[in-house]
Parts: structure tokens; C-alpha cells; sequence
């Protein structure tokens, strides 16, 4: 492993920027279903999409994984749940409307509808 | 199918994390002489039982209650059959399943995002001690979370630009 050295250097921004993601409290839960269809269909992209763009620390959210969400042909699904434990399901989503999502909804307070598993015909 | 390999990983090294395994052993051969490609992911997890191996081919089988079919162990059997390689599933204080491929085989998936598949796989459960080896014709590489976490110390490996730096460095193994 050639970059030990590397990774030094990243434990020690990791060390300070922990604070401040720490220091408020986490308004947002963010699930992508992570089963054998989400992988299938693109859950994965998603996940790694969410995690970088939600390490940029302007985020209140935490990103975890699910199995499977019980809607296989609408994978890749994305759940937000707010503080009050309301859900909103995203359906079909790509890495690119991921970091949308994760803009809009939980940067913004504003739900991306045309993604949402009601909008789905 | 998965469209790669790394996603079966995934896909396979996610049941033994559902069965709170605390280590999770992934060898990959890749060897242009043999002409193989074999993936074996073994576990400390609860096991299984002879009743549940023999079934657990079937994809009408599975231990969840919310419906009745379960596709990652026959895909990974699929791919075994599907490519002219053999497969197999034990269960020995752990499970230990394998699966091998034909490398020049018409159907052979592409290896795809692998470290993408460790990083995931951390993300979901930091714990879990991970180590992957990569075997070669020509030398054996090898990736263990135990030796990054002791550069860590009181620093999570799943904070973003650990499992960034994670990603990165299984895949560079790789290709180098």
C-alpha cells in the first residue's frame, strides 16, 4: 500500500472536520436499499454519490443502507426521512439525481417531486 | 445477472454481514496461465445448516419473510455454470462459498468497480474486519482494514475521505 502516507494526511482532515459535522444535529436520515436488485440496478454509484457529495460537510443528514425496499422494478430507491420520521421515497435514481436530491431536499427542505415514487406512472 | 463481478461481491459479502459476521474474507485469483478467475468469500458469521445449503441454490428459497425468492446465491452459481467454472458452499464455523470462472469465457463479467464494492462494504458496517486478496500469476496483494484502522486511531474508517481513500487504493491495486 503505497499511500500510507496519504492516508495520514486524511485521518488528520477527517480529525478536523469531524467537529463541525458533529456539532449539529442531524435533521435528515438518507437509506438507499442495497439487496440484491438495488445492486443490480445501480444502488451502489448511488450510495458512493450520496456519502463524497454529503462529506462536504454542508449537509445535516446521515447516509445509511437498507435491504431490499420491496419495490425491485423501481430500483435504485432512495428514502429521506425527516425529524419528524416522515418518508419520501425516490425511485429510478442515478448518481446524478442523487446529489440532486440530496441539493434539493435535504440542503434545501425542498422535495424533488418529479422523482418521487408518486410521480412514477 | 449483476453486470459485474464486483457487484456480485457485494451482493454475496452483504449476507454475511446481515448475519453479523465480524470478519469478512474475500480472495479473488485472476490468472491469465490457468485461465481462471475464481472468487471465494468466506465468513465468522451464525453458518448455515445442511438443509438450508441445499437449498440455498434455489432461488425460490430464502429466509426472509417479506416474499419468497432470494437471487444473490444463484446468481453466483449462474455465473459459475454460465462460464464453465465450478461452484461451491460450506459451512464450517462460517460460510464459505466460491465460485470460479473460465477468464476468457465469452460471458465472463468485467471485474468492474471493486473497490467501490469494499467501500460500500465498510460504509455499511465499520466494524467488520474486511481483508481482500488478489492473487496474480505473478504475486498476491492483499487489502486488511485492521492495518488501516491502526493508522486511523480514534478516526472512523467510514468518515467520507477514509472510505474515498479506501476506493481508491483497492482499485489501484489492482491495475498495478
Amino acid at each position: 500500500m503505497k499511500s500510507l502516507e496519504e492516508l495520514k494526511k486524511l485521518r488528520d482532515l477527517s480529525r478536523s472536520k469531524i467537529e463541525m459535522r458533529n456539532s449539529t444535529d442531524k435533521k435528515y436520515r438518507v437509506v438507499v436499499g442495497m439487496a440484491t436488485c438495488g445492486i443490480a440496478a445501480g444502488a451502489r454509484p448511488v450510495l458512493n454519490a450520496l456519502v463524497e457529495e454529503s462529506a462536504k460537510g454542508i449537509y445535516s443528514c446521515t447516509v445509511t443502507q437498507t435491504g431490499c425496499i420491496g419495490m425491485c422494478s423501481l430500483e435504485p430507491i432512495v428514502e429521506v426521512y425527516d425529524e419528524t420520521g416522515a418518508k419520501t421515497t425516490y425511485v429510478k435514481v442515478d448518481a446524478a439525481k442523487a446529489v440532486e436530491i440530496l441539493k434539493s431536499h435535504v440542503g434545501e427542505g425542498t422535495v424533488v417531486e418529479q422523482y418521487t415514487v408518486a410521480a412514477q406512472k | 445477472m449483476m453486470q459485474d463481478l464486483a457487484m456480485t461481491i457485494l451482493d454475496i459479502a452483504n449476507n454475511s454481514l446481515a448475519v453479523k459476521a465480524q470478519r469478512i474474507e474475500i480472495e479473488i485469483v485472476d490468472s491469465d496461465a490457468k485461465n481462471l478467475i475464481s472468487i471465494e468469500i468466506k465468513d465468522n458469521g451464525k453458518g448455515m445448516s445442511d438443509d438450508q445449503i441445499a437449498q440455498a441454490i434455489d432461488p425460490f428459497y430464502t429466509t426472509r419473510k417479506t416474499r419468497r425468492i432470494g437471487l444473490g446465491i444463484p446468481f453466483f452459481k449462474d455465473l459459475a455454470d454460465l462460464c464453465e467454472g465450478s461452484f461451491s458452499l460450506k459451512s464450517d464455523h462460517g460460510v464459505q462459498i466460491y465460485a470460479s470462472m473460465r477468464k476468457n469465457h465469452w460471458d465472463r463479467p468485467p471485474m468492474g468497480d471493486l473497490g467501490e464494492t469494499i467501500s460500500t462494504l465498510i460504509q455499511s458496517d465499520p466494524d467488520v474486519h474486511l481483508i481482500l486478496t488478489i492473487t496474480t500469476d505473478a504475486e498476491t496483494k492483499k487489502f486488511d482494514t485492521e492495518e488501516i484502522k491502526v493508522i486511523l486511531e480514534d478516526i472512523s474508517i467510514a468518515e467520507p475521505e477514509i472510505l474515498f481513500w479506501v476506493k481508491q487504493t483497492v482499485n489501484d491495486l489492482i491495475s498495478s
